[in-house]
């Protein structure tokens, strides 16, 4: 590198040392822009933010900061959230699998409809779905009375925020596996059925190990949406404290009722789940980054 | 275990990949299934396998119509191209895969497995290896590797599919031998797809010359090379010279006798272009004078030093044996 420094006029390009290394790179002020750009985006959109939730979270003192986090209501969003993520992220996890293995090892009529269907909730506001849930299960919604007569409440409940949380989250894993899956072929299974393996005994001694790195990465990102997720949960959630109050809903509320020190104190619980899942994240690229 | 192929069919959309196709296996036949890539040679295989289903047609293992067996209970043994080893296993758990999963047999003990998997790798010399993993090997020893997997459970019929191709030349021929070997100890009924004409004339029984989902010609070694059946097969089946005539004839580069005067009312005057010492013989290449058509011709290295050719020089070429085919053949 130190052969770059002593260049200020690249343009003419007039010396040797460097040469070699301008062949293969961009110029130096282009590196330096680019860099630039990139470090004071992030800075501006990710670091400040990040800093100031944990600033604004103990500006009040220490003692602000527990009580705000261990309060009740707190706690029991803190579950809520925790659960909800459980139930929607083991479901969505077969699911992905079960897709990503039909769209990669069969051909079959609408495999293209399939895959388009799994993109959906990428596509559609996380709102919209919490609203077409409402309508359906809603009170006064297609299946309300039915489940009314019955005494089943999905509605502002928890089987209604496992509902929108697993809609919102259903692509992670198989957008994960299909590309993966693809790749990998087919003539792994198809050399274990020609030595006589079932179908069941092919998936789980031949396939999962091949792939649970890639599950395990698509779990990973399922469960930080599954957490963070707002809208949808809004729509379906009342808004009952202590009830059907996720982390996120507890945050708005807090904030709402100008408690900010609260707010940010709940928001930092969020935003340290998000750094465990990165280094999760970046603990399994490692990993498997050094296995091939 | 004898194979019968009974005028099977297959499509892929709107590309016709095997049409009608009728062939016999005997059992403990080696048999090449040779032809250029889209000639439906891998779809017959596959076929043969259970990995792919026919759309008409039935294929008999020794007289018993499989069309309706599962692949993981047709009993054979399939060698893919890029080997399809289990990565996250050891090559021994590779070879014993089949061993563990077979259920109908009564399922061996892990001492008869352990004994069994480090027969196979003595068979195929790996068995130094059995603790390694496939990606620590080479290419040639993974096939090796894929193979002893196949044979682990006793398959009735062996199918290989360019089981070669993948390899640099050197291993391929090596290897190529080691399965003729192989399969004259073992005797067990095989098949394998290739497009080397080489690989097919060198370690098969009988050679099946495949071609746009059909079938030219079936024969042995020398039946495909000395007396093909169509101009295809001859084309195919290594180095050629086409004559126009009153019909179409064809003479291989050693049937051209070159010559520097006129011998006889078949010589074509024709001018050096290139002369290449490669080995056993030297190849020499002319130019018609009449159409400046190639001609490649073999020599012995003393015909040459008789000769003295140089680049330019005027010659005649004579073909020594001219194959003529009906002209609508082609």
């Amino acid at each position: 590198m130190a052969e770059i420094t002593v260049q200020p006029v690249l343009l003419h390009g007039a010396s040797k040392a460097s040469t070699s290394s301008r062949v293969r790179s961009e110029p130096l002020w282009a590196r330096v822009l680019l860099i630039g750009i990139a470090l004071a985006f992030l800075t501006l959109f990710l670091f400040v933010p990040l800093g100031t939730v944990f600033y604004e979270a103990t500006k009040k003192g220490f003692s602000t900061y527990v009580s705000a986090v261990t309060d009740p209501d707190a706690r029991s969003a803190m579950k809520l959230t925790l659960m909800a993520a459980a139930i929607a992220v083991p479901l969505n996890a077969l699911f992905g699998i079960a897709a990503a293995w039909a769209v990669t090892k069969f051909e079959f009529r609408g495999k293209q409809l399939l895959i388009t269907l799994i993109d959906l909730p990428f596509s559609v506001s996380p709102v919209i779905s919490g609203l077409i849930y409402m309508l359906l299960f809603g009170a006064n919604g297609w299946f309300g009375p039915f489940l009314q007569e019955r005494g089943i409440k999905i509605m502002f409940a928890l089987p209604g925020i496992v509902l929108a949380t697993i809609f919102v989250t259903v692509p992670f894993v198989a957008r994960e596996l299909i590309p993966l899956m693809e790749a990998q072929g087919k003539a792994e299974e198809e050399a274990a059925a020609t030595l006589g393996a079932s179908g069941l005994e092919t998936f789980l001694r031949v396939t999962l190990p091949r792939i649970k790195w890639g599950v395990l990465y698509g779990v990973v990102l399922c469960n930080a949406r599954a957490m963070g997720e707002f809208g949808a949960v809004s729509v379906v959630s009342g808004h009952i404290r202590g009830l059907t109050n996720t982390l996120t809903l507890h945050v708005e509320i807090l904030y709402n009722e100008y408690q900010f020190a609260a707010a940010f104190a709940v928001a930092s619980l969020l935003a340290m789940l998000a750094l465990v899942t990165l280094v999760a994240k970046s603990l399994i690229e490692w990993r498997t980054s050094g296995e091939h | 275990m004898s194979i019968k192929i009974e005028k099977v069919s297959r499509r892929f959309g709107s590309f016709q990949a095997l049409n009608e196709v009728d062939l016999e296996v005997g059992t403990g036949e080696l048999i090449a299934l040779l032809g250029p890539s889209g000639s439906g040679k891998t779809t017959l295989l596959r076929i043969i396998a259970g990995l792919d289903v026919q759309d008409s047609g039935r294929v008999f293992f020794h007289g018993e119509d499989t069309s309706s067996t599962h692949v993981r209970d047709r009993h054979v043994g399939f060698v893919f191209q890029h080997y399809a080893l289990f990565d996250h296993m050891t090559i021994f758990d590779n070879v014993a895969f089949g061993l563990r999963v077979r259920k109908r047999n009564p399922r061996l003990s892990s001492s008869e497995i352990s004994k069994k998997v480090k027969e196979l790798l003595e068979l195929v010399q790996l068995g130094h290896l059995e603790k390694r993993y496939p990606t620590q090997l080479s290419g040639g020893q993974r096939q090796r590797v894929a193979l002893a997997r196949a044979l682990a459970v006793d398959p009735k019929v062996l199918l290989l599919d360019e089981p070669f191709g993948a390899l640099d030349a050197k291993v391929r021929r090596e290897l190529r031998r080691w399965l003729r070997h192989l399969h004259d100890d073992v005797k067990v009924t095989s098949v394998f797809v290739t497009h080397d004409q080489e690989e097919a004339l060198e370690i098969a029984d009988r050679v099946v010359v495949m071609r746009a989902g059909g079938i030219e010609q079936v024969g042995t070694p020398e039946e495909v090379y000395h007396a093909p059946a169509t101009p295809f097969v001859y084309e195919f089946l290594g180095d050629v010279n086409q004559f126009d005539r009153d019909q179409v004839g064809y003479a291989r580069p050693h049937e051209i006798h070159v010559e520097l005067d006129a011998t006889s009312h078949d010589s074509i005057p024709a001018k050096v272009e290139h002369v290449a010492a490669r080995g056993a013989v030297v190849r020499v290449e002319l130019s018609t004078e009449a159409d400046a058509k190639l001609i490649e011709a073999d020599l012995t290295h003393q015909r040459l030093q008789e000769l003295a050719l140089v680049k330019g020089q005027r010659v005649y070429a004579r073909p020594t044996a001219l194959r003529t085919f009906a002209a609508a053949a082609e």
